[in-house]
């Protein structure tokens, strides 16, 4: 029972550290964008 | 030295399983290419961003058909946060004047919509005889958030694994219907793009499947279709919250001590990415200054568009067939019963809002 609790309470931490990953890597792209390092990001 | 190259091999580790995703997806941008012309003749019923739905389709099919080694496991994964960075990148999309006209009324429809679902799916599972917590976990499901919401609300009213993987299985089928049901029933409707898309982030239980079923239709809808979703997302904690206390109560679950700190837990930090991208897009000064100038706003759109590449193509793959025909008849029948009553019940809604005008 305390190992499903704890690996259910790491589910939940890793989906926290990515929704954090995201806004800092969406972040670091906007400055990129802005300071122009990268112009044009063809699709 | 040693931590440097413990580092360096936690970074190889994902290469095998980006790789398959970037494989995929390109023949998911590659396929739309190809099919360009046809789509256009047919864009009564299909319209744009299909490199979406064929990412989906080839990453269903991959996966299905090939069983990948634990070596592209960790790969594939990443899905999830090229998802939550695609979204944050739309809120450079959405002006914030808008997303507080639009919020308001979405915050009002979100509501409706949670208390319909909640309502629907006690009503069906006490016919189909399901147990409570299995119909808690599909109210939450269809209501706010899908598979996130399931799985941040399964410990908090203590439902065994069982009840959790029945309840995602659902989202997930109804989610892969979505994406193409949903878009052809608007072209049909032939509902603006605003009507669709928040229809869209009302219905659309999982946050991966409700912003591709507002892209099919159209690149607007899918903005709207992310800011009606995101809000239902908002609501996870309060939500969760709201159930851990019932079974509390009642003495099927722990008692949450600190109310304020579960909250903050539960709520999707990346949504706050999102209202900070759209608060940066929208500063415009009088002597003409744009944060974004157009050639950015354009390169961060398709940095949008590569991100939900890989995510759709990892959306696809981690579909599984298999484990969807596990469901059993019942979970089933209260999952399409209460897909059908919501989905009816949000269209209705926007529809009311679109004669009274304010949509």
């Amino acid at each position: 029972m305390p190992e499903r609790v704890a690996e259910k309470r790491k589910v939940e931490n890793k989906r926290i550290s990515v929704d954090w990953l995201a806004v800092i890597v969406a972040i670091a792209a906007l400055i990129v964008v802005k300071i122009g390092l990268v112009g044009k990001i063809p699709w | 030295m040693q931590e440097k190259k413990s580092v360096l091999k936690g970074v190889f580790e994902y290469i095998p399983g980006l790789a398959i995703l970037l494989v995929i997806g390109l023949c998911g941008k590659y396929l739309e290419r190809g099919f360009e012309s046809i789509l256009n003749e047919s864009s009564k019923v299909l319209a744009k961003d299909m490199y979406i739905l064929f990412a989906i389709i080839v990453g269903i099919i991959v996966g299905n058909l090939v069983r990948f080694p634990a070596v592209f496991r960790k790969g594939i994964a990443t899905y999830e946060f090229f998802l939550k960075f695609g979204v944050i990148l739309i809120g450079a999309r959405l002006a914030v004047q808008e997303l507080f006209t639009l919020g308001v009324v979405g915050i009002v429809l979100v509501l409706l919509e949670i208390l319909a679902s909640v309502f629907i799916v006690r009503l069906v599972s006490r016919r189909f005889g399901l147990s409570e917590k299995l119909s808690s976990l599909i109210s939450i499901g269809v209501g706010i958030c899908g598979v996130s919401a399931i799985v941040g609300c399964a410990p908090a009213i203590d439902a065994d694994e069982k009840d959790s993987s029945y309840a995602i299985a659902i989202i997930l089928i109804f989610g892969a219907m979505a994406l193409v049901l949903y878009p052809a029933i608007g072209k049909l409707l032939d509902m603006t793009d605003r009507s669709f898309g928040m229809w869209a982030g009302l219905a659309v239980d999982n946050t991966a499947e409700a912003v591709a079923t507002g892209h099919i239709y159209s690149e607007a809808a899918g903005k709207y279709a992310t800011m009606t979703k995101l809000m239902r997302n908002a609501l996870m904690g309060i939500t969760i919250l709201g159930f851990a206390l019932y079974y509390a109560r009642k003495g099927m679950a722990k008692a949450v001590t600190h109310k304020g700190r579960f909250l903050w837990e539960k709520f999707p930090k990346f949504v706050l990415g999102f209202v900070f991208f759209s608060i940066l897009a929208s500063i415009r000064l009088e002597n003409g200054f744009v944060f974004l100038a157009k050639e950015q706003a354009g390169a961060l759109k398709n940095l949008c568009k590569w991100a939900f590449m890989l995510t759709f193509a990892g959306v696809g793959l981690s579909t599984s067939i298999r484990d969807m025909g596990k469901t059993g008849f019942k979970p089933f029948a209260v999952g399409l019963t209460t897909e059908l009553g919501v989905g009816l019940f949000t269209l209705l809604l926007i529809y009311g809002l679109g004669f009274t005008g304010i949509l």
